[in-house]
């Protein structure tokens, strides 16, 4: 080994403790960034599985009276690549609890797996008579195990059924997400369970999702023609299409290139306070003959070997707790992880960067520390002997003991002002990662808040295939009602992106509507909207405007805008905004006395146990008209939002906690690097008679001031980056607006705290424990 | 100029910008050094002789005047340029060592040879070269011994040692003994003395009266200027 290598690896073990704090900061670094990635990798690749669009139908068109003859002539439409028939039925999967799970159940003519949505039977076999298959996501809503039996209750009564096995089906989202389970049987038994006679849903799957819109339009007619009816249609284009994941990673990745640029800027601040501390040393090499590469050499090769070891320890950090977060992240939406499997891009990505961002961060410092000259590098020797015991840092009038120390304290900051910057810097960043994180916290709970009392109902009811006038008068004659309305949805694709489309009753005492401009209706108007903000400010569209959409199952249509109101529900995560019509104006081109059929219902007395028992009673109402509906409480939704939430928190806290970390190591590496070149300070107050305690307050100070100041700026950055932060996951994630909380200066306050007691704790005491004999031993 | 001179130096100022000052550090300084002697410079704190010493070594440059190393003139060189000649012809003792602290008594002196690259010592040659230096000046018993380890007398061998790596003609040291007990003083300067019947030049800078004395040649420097020089060195100053 070369001289000046064993001089590199001299370096790092001269300075145990500052070289393990670099080790630990790319280690960070290195692990934060292949845990976000792994995390990605691994959800992706099974998400990939359950949401295979190869396999998976792009719309189910619920028809009455169709047969094969149908399926025939649709199969012909221009852009249908396969289509299918199946059985579907809704039941209520009532758990021993009594709570009760919506449970679609899926049949196919025959028994072998279907070529569109195709399961694989994971576990157990194919249900025989008055068995079932569950869906192995099932168990996010309701364990159930192979043997077990469950009670299943439809517009025919409750019926027992026995599970025979579970399944993984391609293409089909998680149970956790949309709160419904799915089930499998024979053709026969579903029958028998809802007296349908024939298959009740086609499937179809289109060459090109690009035209949608058009497909649809000619299924529905060539559907129509064949004498069938379509009483509801679903898109169910890739349920993650416009969902939280692709975001989630999006988000997660701005996270991790945070962490990295913070990484960086610590390993720029250590090389830098290497070499600084190093000049003298500098100056020798260079005059027994070391030209400048010598010199960076040798730092490039210190600076290797710490990156080395902290990359290696990073990877399997990042590894483990990626796979770890994984996991965590598939509890919550139960995904099948498959066998364990190391994704190489993300290890690679975090082995290379790990080795070269270093080396790149410590190439400027070295270069600049070997373009010193002898003479400065020197002449450091005089002024650093000199410089410990000169007015400057030991003014002749002191004004008492331990206000001098806290003054030399606050001077000290002020001293490297370079490396002060750096770590004032990484202090903010972590101070401010927090209060954009709090503030996404709180935002997306006010905005969650306030959607819940946008739509201020307890039950949500569908019912398909009725007569929504009917069931109306009789959800409204239930006892505990006070409104029942019916409303139904829709998702169109316009030139200004996705748009969710409401149709509303006029006199809606549920949809607590907020006009910005304009009026609301005057009546069923059949021709009017009203637009939300976010779609006004994406499409320009102004009152008296018209505004044109083609809905899938019929012509375009045409409406004037009469107002705008304030509704972010669908205005982030990939749709573009909301426009209301009146329900009348969306069922009149939905032409069909018999349609699924969907009503919000607010009830007098909103206890759990009211609603439960609102829940009951509509059950055996709607099952006397020999119908089963699905019922959604607003606890579940709230359960189920709070549950996706958590991972999108779980994410950020997590995220922020690395880049708080990289923050302690900032400011215990300053620390750390302070105590070292005070040695000689440390010295002159000890021989003045200076205690521990003393010393321990005059970098206490510092560390106090490095807190206050780091807090001071974190407050004026930390509030736009928050706001930026909180549209960025409005865009990509989920609709939110900024809600401002005083709350997060408080907990950057904290963070900041913590920090500074974390990375206080090592550099104040071994300075307060340096003995004299030690450091005058160290010339 | 005297054939035999290893260092000659002609009309040396040197000034520096200073609070909107120009402030004259060294005025109008020219003598010779002859090779294989042992030249002193003395003075009291602060009269210039770091800075004349560093204007030596190429660590500095004159404001004007020239100077001249075995007859070539030492100026407008890179720093990494005057590195290598320097690791090659000057060797440089500081006051405070400036031992690398990491590295053992020997490797201090191999790290020299290796950044030397000289080519006078090929590298298997190296370990062998390190041991006869560290024979030379005394210290073979330290070799295997951190800076730390060792007492002001030994560092202070050990940078001479190092400085002597790579067989430079010339020698040059500020203060080497400032930092030394009287005893440990007077066997550097007997090593200094059986360094200069090797061959070699040593200009020393000392504040001890004694050790100025026992110079073949002395400079007495006063505010930046030449208060006394002894034959022959003064020769070279007369001749203006
Ligand atoms: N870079 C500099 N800036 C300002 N003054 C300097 C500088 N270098 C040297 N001096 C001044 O030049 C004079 C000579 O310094 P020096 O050569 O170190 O003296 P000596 O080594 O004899 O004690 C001193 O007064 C010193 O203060
Ligand atoms: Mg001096």
């Amino acid at each position: 080994m070369s001289v000046l290598m064993k001089k590199a690896w001299a370096d790092i073990m001269r300075r145990k403790i500052r070289s393990l704090l670099v080790v630990l900061g790319i280690m960070i670094g290195v692990a934060g960034l292949t845990a976000i990635n792994i995390t990605n990798s691994v959800i992706y690749s099974a998400l990939q599985y359950s949401s295979n669009e190869a396999a998976a139908s792009n719309a189910e068109f619920r028809v009455i009276s169709a047969n094969e003859q149908t399926l025939n002539s649709v199969k012909q439409v221009a852009n249908i690549k396969a289509a299918q028939l199946a059985y579907t039925y809704n039941v209520k999967w009532t758990l021993p609890s009594g709570s009760i799970i919506p449970l679609q159940i899926i049949a196919y003519a025959t028994d072998s797996s279907p070529q569109l949505n195709p399961y694989q039977i994971t576990s157990g076999t194919f249900p025989g008579s008055n068995q079932i298959m569950l869906e192995s996501s099932d168990a996010t809503l309701a364990p159930a195990n192979i043997g077990e039996k469950i009670t299943l209750s439809g517009a025919n009564g409750s019926v027992q059924f026995t599970v025979s096995g579970l399944t993984r089906t391609l293409g089909l989202g998680s149970a956790a997400i949309d709160g419904s389970a799915t089930a499998y049987t024979s053709a026969a038994d579903i029958m028998m369970l809802s007296g349908m006679t024939a298959p009740n849903e086609i499937e179809v799957q289109f060459t090109n999702v690009q035209n949608y819109t058009q497909t649809m339009r000619s299924v529905s007619q060539i559907i129509r023609a064949s004498g069938a009816v379509i009483t509801g249609y679903s898109s169910s284009v890739n349920p993650y299409d416009a969902g939280p994941l692709p975001g989630l990673f999006n988000l997660m990745r701005v996270l991790a290139a945070i962490t990295l640029l913070v990484t960086i800027g610590l390993i720029i601040s250590m090389i830098s306070t290497l070499i600084q501390e190093q000049k003298t040393i500098i100056g020798a090499m260079k005059t027994i003959g070391a030209v400048k590469t010598d010199i960076i050499r040798g730092y490039l090769a210190t600076v290797g070997l710490l990156a080395m070891v902290g990359t290696v320890l990073g990877l399997i950090l990042g590894i483990a707790g990626g796979y770890e977060f994984a996991q965590f992240i598939t509890t919550l939406i139960i995904l099948d992880l498959g066998p364990f499997q190391i994704p190489w891009q993300p290890v690679l990505l975090g082995a290379i960067i790990g080795l070269a961002a270093p080396l790149a961060a410590a190439f400027f410092p070295a270069w600049f520390g070997a373009s010193m000259t002898v003479k400065a590098a020197v002449s450091q020797i005089g002024s650093e002997i000199s410089g410990a015991v000169s007015g400057k840092w030991w003014p002749a009038q002191s004004v008492g003991k331990v206000s001098q120390t806290a003054s030399m304290g606050v001077q000290s900051i002020l001293r490297r002002k370079g490396r002060a910057l750096l770590t004032i810097a990484s202090l903010v960043i972590s101070a401010a990662a927090f209060i954009a994180v709090e503030s996404s916290v709180i935002s997306v709970n006010a905005s969650v808040n306030a959607l819940y009392s946008l739509y201020n109902y307890d039950l949500v009811v569908t019912v398909p295939s009725a007569n929504t006038a009917g069931v109306l008068t009789s959800l409204q004659n239930l006892p505990n009602v006070r409104y029942a309305e019916t409303y139904n949805t829709d998702s169109l694709y316009s030139k200004w992106g996705l748009i969710s489309v409401r149709g509303l009753q006029f006199d809606t005492h549920i949809y607590n509507y907020q006009l910005v401009s304009g009026r609301w209706f005057n009546g069923p108007e059949l021709h009017s909207a009203i637009i939300s903000e976010s779609l006004q400010a994406k499409s320009h569209l102004r009152i008296g405007d018209s505004i044109t959409l083609a809905l899938p199952t019929g012509d375009p249509q045409t409406w004037t805008i009469v107002g705008v109101v304030h509704d972010i529900s669908s205005s982030g995560g990939g749709y573009s905004g909301v426009m209301i019509t009146t329900i009348q104006s969306l069922q009149l081109f939905n032409a069909s006395s018999v349609s699924d059929s969907s009503f919000m219902i607010q009830a007098v007395h909103r206890s759990p146990a009211a609603i439960s028992a609102l829940q009951s009673a509509i059950t055996q109402t709607l099952a006397s008209q020999k119908l089963s509906p699905t019922i959604f409480t607003i606890q579940q939704e709230k359960q189920r939002d709070a549950a996706q939430f958590q991972i999108l928190f779980a994410i950020l806290y997590v995220s922020a906690g690395i880049i708080a970390f990289t923050g302690i190591f900032g400011l215990a590496n300053t620390l750390t690097t302070e105590v070292l070149e005070r040695r000689r300070e440390i010295g002159v107050l000890r021989a003045m008679g200076g205690s521990s305690r003393d010393i321990a307050v005059l970098f206490l100070t510092e560390n106090t001031g490095y807190i206050l100041l780091s807090w001071l700026i974190s407050g004026l950055i930390g509030l736009p980056l928050a706001i930026v932060f909180v549209q960025f996951i409005n865009d990509t994630l989920v609709g939110v607006s900024f809600t401002f909380s005083p709350l997060i200066f408080l907990v950057s306050f904290i963070v900041l705290i913590a920090i500074g007691v974390f990375a206080g704790i090592g550099p104040v005491f071994a300075a307060s424990r340096m003995r004299l004999a030690d450091i005058l031993r160290y010339e | 100029m005297q054939p035999e001179s290893i260092i000659h130096a002609e009309h040396l100022t040197k000034s520096i910008h200073s609070n909107g000052l120009d402030v004259s550090i060294l005025c109008d300084i020219s003598f010779t050094v002859p090779q294989s002697s042992l030249f002193a410079i003395t003075g009291p704190s602060g009269s210039g002789k770091t800075t004349l010493l560093n204007m030596l070594t190429g660590i500095d440059r004159p404001t004007s005047g020239k100077i001249f190393f075995a007859n070539t003139e030492i100026r407008g060189k890179s720093e990494d340029a005057l590195s290598r000649w320097r690791g090659k012809h000057v060797g440089v003792v500081f006051q405070f060592f400036q031992l690398i602290p990491t590295l053992t008594a020997k490797e201090n002196i191999l790290l020299a040879l290796e950044l030397g690259k000289s080519g006078a010592f090929p590298r298997r040659s190296w370990s062998q070269r390190a041991d006869e230096l560290l024979e030379l000046t005394g210290i073979a018993e330290q070799k295997n011994k951190l800076p730390s380890q060792m007492s002001g007398g030994q560092q202070q061998r050990t940078a001479i040692a190092r400085a002597l790596a790579n067989d430079p003609p010339l020698l040059v040291a500020d203060e080497p003994t400032g930092n030394l007990d009287s005893h440990a003083a007077e066997s550097i300067f007997a090593l200094f003395q059986q360094l200069q019947l090797r061959g070699k030049t040593i200009i020393y800078v000392t504040h001890d009266h004694a050790l100025a004395q026992r110079s073949n040649y002395m400079l007495r420097l006063l505010d930046g200027a030449i208060a006394e020089a002894t034959e022959p060195a003064m020769e070279g100053a007369n001749e203006q």
